[in-house]
């Protein structure tokens, strides 16, 4: 930047010198030349793996032989039976879910069950407690002979006269499975179907309140067709979702027997040696083709349903339940039972009595388990020092990129601004354990030989998040009215020093609360890692699962209620930040 | 500002002003198109060409929607026109045929905007210091030039604020300041004062055409308030649908409109249909109307004889008599149909021939409705505009 004279005197500079610039759309600056290399280095970074894939489908060993794994992967035992299983799972809980999902969304929304505070974190309780460290509270209540829930029943069920050995109720089986994929759909259901009650026009359904339609009529005459859009993208996004599920599966599977898609593509490339690479990047593709097909769906249904939204003329007076209104906030706090309160309790119960027996025996509770995985057990301290580190670099650098990215999406309408979007977005569909099995592929040998570090864990994590990222960094910038930018260039700063003294600030409270996301799921993450992990960087998420599974349940509980903390810590106080820091002025929006 | 600075600035002015040879701001043939979320385009600046004098106050002037905003941006580098040009201090900072475009902070000037876009996490203090920031000004004046800054707005005490701690006249105060403090000699203002209350309005509105008239940049000002335009400009541009319509000092735009369009915008205009009958060689017309034949002192440009056209007048510019005005050359009877008090000039609509005429007189006299009077107006207060 040149500075300018402050004052030139009119014809100071006679003549006409033609300046840098260009005429094509926006100007082509450094800033938006490191926007657009930022994202073509993350769309590189997702589409080689991926790419690394369907090659791996083609050549076997160096050498074209397309027939090789095909049929290598059709002959694999019980495919057909595995992928029915993962079908059903999938399109059934997603059905329930999406049920579910709408009920908890209407009350939130629309009635006077709602609970102010719970019903802003319901989204949220998925990120407090993981879904690896959920579904492993509940198989703790819920397996067949030991389960803390099918103990009580039968307390209660012995006096009556009925004698259990084991059950009634079973977690490892397709009810089990049912049960924890709709616990963790549900959000995504209730998240898309509330801000589809929310657009929604609430006047026609007080049009027909006051036309003499009762609640009920309203809701399924005028209510339900209204959010069919939203009900739809629900639909799709749970089956989305839910084909790449893992760590619900991972936990239940292999006791069960039911064999799932996601599961078996990372056991036959971690736990079965030698690693089946062949067979893995087949099933990948099952996985690929399958995501595909829905992301391709989603994405056009979703287009339409932006097209039939009216946006929220006025806010409906909220529906008075009258009695029913304690039916329906026992409904929401039961939710938060199942999803958070009931697992963690089961967990902190394990945690203290170092194994897994709900004998009531409160002589015997200790912190031992918990000073041996922070001091006794290197692979468990490592863990969580690997996982805080990888988590806290991550989440920063990650959200710095999106941050830069979505500030010059917003800024540039023009071509290479849309370019950028989509470019950044491309990984979005790919499942985790698929991005693991193609970067492991692609960079895990020869040249780069980055199998087992540090390095390929934060590859994999900042490409498979990246594009949730900076959706999360677009509402942020969306909140800066661009007059704040332009002012900033009028005084003589250019576009770095625009971003950096001005946007950056301004985006920061919502950047606070996005990087707080960002940094749980790469703190849990537990998909590509399992894949990508190596005894020498074991990971928070790959450590838990090994410590189940090795039926060291003490250790595991208690590295799951850390876990639990420190999500609540950072989620709690990146909140307050944010709060504190748009604190004392206006929004930025105001603009 | 230092005295020394303010004496050199007006020397400046006055010199350029008289000089008045090389525009400050010079915009030829310039176009922008919009295209609608719809597919449909806009042609929100089409094919504008102004200058701005150095140290004159020029004001862009019309409705909601007619591109003002747009042209403004598109000085500032905001907007990317398609076609034209732009130069400032003689420099082309835009020019589609040889694909020049110069990014906003290059072009060495600042801009006030509707919004005033303050920046909240910045106290008054620090957004007013940051022109200086970017301009590479030596820290250790950065302090006394903002002081100085916000004394010369009139808010010495604001500085360690926040700005939505303050009141929108006071936004508007640091605003002005922000675009002051690097002394640049040129300043863009897109509707400044439509966001206070009319009493403010005012004030800020007097305190800025004095800072203008002492600082003596040169300012590029859009309004859709006519008498703000008149009270502050040297030169006036009316801009219809992304078009100049007029443009010129604000004496010949309110006196000598070049189209109803333009007379209807600035003031009041009182119309009457006719036929051009001649033009005599002195520039008068006389024109065949519905109230018999009437002399016009002026006629806009590309009227001939034998055009329909509307001859017109300001209502301040009339004359009513109970009697027959015999001194006045054009003269008609008309029925009083409302008469009221406004203060500071009595208010009067007569009706003649389905037509109505608005007057205003200084003197209270009120008439009663249906009251039968004489309209006079003098030639030169006529004048013959395109139909
Ligand atoms: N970003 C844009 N996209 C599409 N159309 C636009 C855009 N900006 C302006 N327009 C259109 O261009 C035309 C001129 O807009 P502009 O903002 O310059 O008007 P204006 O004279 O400043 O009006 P106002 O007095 O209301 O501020 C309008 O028809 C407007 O709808
Ligand atoms: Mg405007």
């Amino acid at each position: 930047m040149t500075a300018l004279p402050e004052t030139l005197p009119a014809g100071a500079a006679p003549g006409t010198q033609p300046a840098a610039g260009r005429s094509d759309g926006s100007r082509f600056t450094l800033f938006s030349g490191i926007s657009l290399a930022l994202a073509i280095v993350f769309m590189l970074l997702a589409m080689y793996p991926i790419l690394s894939v369907i090659a791996g489908l083609f050549f076997t060993d160096g050498t074209f032989n397309p027939g090789a794994v095909f049929s290598h992967v059709l002959g694999l035992p019980g495919l057909w039976q595995m992928l029915l299983n993962t079908l059903v799972i999938v399109v059934v809980s997603g059905a329930i879910a999406v049920v579910c999902g709408s009920v908890l969304a209407w009350l939130v929304v629309r009635t006077d069950a709602r609970i102010r505070w719970l019903g802003g974190i319901l989204p949220l309780l998925p990120f407090v407690l993981p879904a690896l460290v959920g579904t492993m509270g509940w198989a703790m209540l819920l397996s067949p002979k030991t389960g803390l829930v099918n103990i009580l029943i039968r307390n209660i069920l012995s006096p009556l006269g009925v004698h259990l050995d084991q059950g009634p109720l079973d977690v490892y089986s397709y009810g089990g499975m049912i049960f924890v994929y709709t616990i963790y759909m549900i959000p995504f259901t209730f998240l898309l179907v509330s801000a589809g009650l929310e657009n929604s026009d609430a006047q026609l359904e007080e049009q027909s309140r006051v036309s003499g339609g009762g609640v009920l009529r309203t809701l399924f005459r005028v209510t339900i067709p209204s959010v069919r859009p939203s009900l739809g993208a629900a639909m799709l996004l749970t089956v989305f979702f839910g084909f790449a599920f893992f760590a619900g599966p991972a936990v239940l599977s292999t006791t069960s027997g039911i064999d799932i898609l996601s599961v078996r593509i990372a056991n036959i490339l971690s736990f079965s040696y030698p690693a089946d690479t062949a067979g893995a990047v087949g099933l990948s593709t099952f996985m690929l083709v399958a995501v595909a097909i829905v992301w391709w769906i989603q994405t056009r249904v979703l287009r339409r349903s932006n097209y039939a939204t009216i946006n929220g003329r006025g806010k409906a007076t909220e529906i008075h339940l009258g009695k029913l209104r304690w039916l329906g906030r026992l409904v929401i706090i039961l939710y938060a039972l199942i999803a958070v309160v009931l697992p963690f309790l089961a967990l902190l119960w394990v945690s203290f009595r170092g194994f897994w027996s709900f004998d009531w025996d409160f002589t015997t509770l200790s912190l031992t388990q918990y000073t041996t995985v922070l001091f006794g057990d290197a692979f468990s301290s490592t863990a969580l020092i690997t996982s805080l580190l990888l988590a806290l670099l991550g989440a920063t650098v990650g959200m710095f990129v999106a941050a830069i990215i979505a500030r010059f999406v917003r800024s540039s309408p023009g071509r290479v601004g849309r370019a950028v979007d989509i470019l950044i977005k491309v990984g979005a569909p790919i499942p985790a354990v698929v991005l693991g099995v193609g970067v492991l592929l692609a960079f895990g040998g020869a040249p780069w030989h980055l199998g087992g570090t540090f390095g390929i864990l934060l590859l994999a994590y900042l490409v498979h998040f990246m594009p949730q990222a900076t959706v999360n960094a677009d509402a942020a910038a969306a909140q800066v009215g661009p007059q704040l930018m332009e002012a900033s260039h009028i005084s003589g700063g250019g576009d770095g020093r625009t971003f950096l003294r001005i946007s950056l600030p301004l985006m920061l409270p919502d950047l606070i609360a996005g990087w707080s996301l960002l940094f749980l799921w790469m703190l849990g993450e537990l998909n590509a890692s399992i894949i990508l992990a190596g005894t020498s960087n074991p990971v928070l998420g790959e450590q838990m699962y090994l410590l189940y599974f090795q039926g060291y349940f003490g250790k595991l509980a208690a590295l799951a209620i850390i876990v639990t903390i420190i999500s609540v810590i950072v989620l709690l106080g990146a909140n307050l930040l944010a709060r504190r820091l748009r604190g004392g002025r206006l929004r930025p929006g105001a603009v | 500002m230092s005295d020394q600075l303010l004496v050199e600035r007006n020397s400046m002015a006055a010199e350029t002003a008289q000089a008045a040879d090389a525009p400050m701001v010079k915009v030829s043939n310039l176009v922008k198109h919009f295209r609608r979320a719809d597919g449909t385009t806009v042609n929100a600046v089409d094919d504008v060409s102004i200058e701005v004098m150095p140290g004159q106050f020029t004001v862009l002037l019309g409705p909601s929607g007619c591109g003002k905003t747009t042209l403004l941006r598109c000085v500032a580098g905001l907007e990317h026109p398609v076609g034209g040009r732009v130069e400032i201090r003689g420099r082309t900072v835009f020019d589609a045929a040889t694909k020049v475009n110069l990014a906003p902070e290059k072009r060495g000037l600042n801009m006030i905007f509707q919004s005033y876009a303050l920046w909240p996490h910045m106290t008054v203090a620090a957004n007013i210091a940051y022109p200086l920031v970017c301009k590479k000004v030596k820290k250790s004046e950065h302090a006394g030039r903002v002081a100085r800054a916000l004394e010369m707005v009139g808010i010495p005490e604001l500085g360690k604020q926040y700005p939505s701690q303050l009141s929108g006249g006071q936004q508007q105060r640091v605003a002005l300041a922000r675009a002051l403090v690097s002394n640049s000699d040129l300043v863009l203002f897109d509707e400044p004062l439509s966001n206070v209350d009319a009493k403010v309005r005012e004030q800020l509105r007097f305190e800025l055409l004095s800072m203008q008239r002492e600082l003596g940049f040169a300012a590029l000002y859009v309004t859709h308030d006519q008498s703000e335009a008149m009270e502050l400009a040297h030169s006036i541009a009316v801009l219809e649908k992304g078009k100049v319509a007029q443009s010129g000092g604000p004496q010949e735009i309110y006196r000598k409109p070049s189209s109803r369009y333009v007379g209807g915008f600035v003031g009041t205009l009182n119309e009457i249909d006719g036929t051009v009958r001649r033009i005599d060689p002195d520039g008068t017309a006389v024109v065949d109307t519905e109230v018999g034949e009437l002399s016009a002192g002026s006629v806009a440009d590309g009227v001939k004889q034998g055009d329909l056209v509307v001859v017109s007048c300001r209502p301040e510019r009339v004359e009513l008599n109970l009697v027959e005005p015999n001194d006045i050359a054009n003269r008609w009877q008309v029925t009083v149909t409302a008469s009221v008090f406004s203060g500071s000039r009595t208010e009067h609509v007569v009706t003649f021939a389905d037509r109505d005429f608005r007057l205003w007189r200084s003197d209270s006299v009120l008439f009663e409705t249906g009251t039968a009077a004489w309209v006079g107006v003098a030639t030169e207060d006529l004048r013959v505009l395109p139909f």
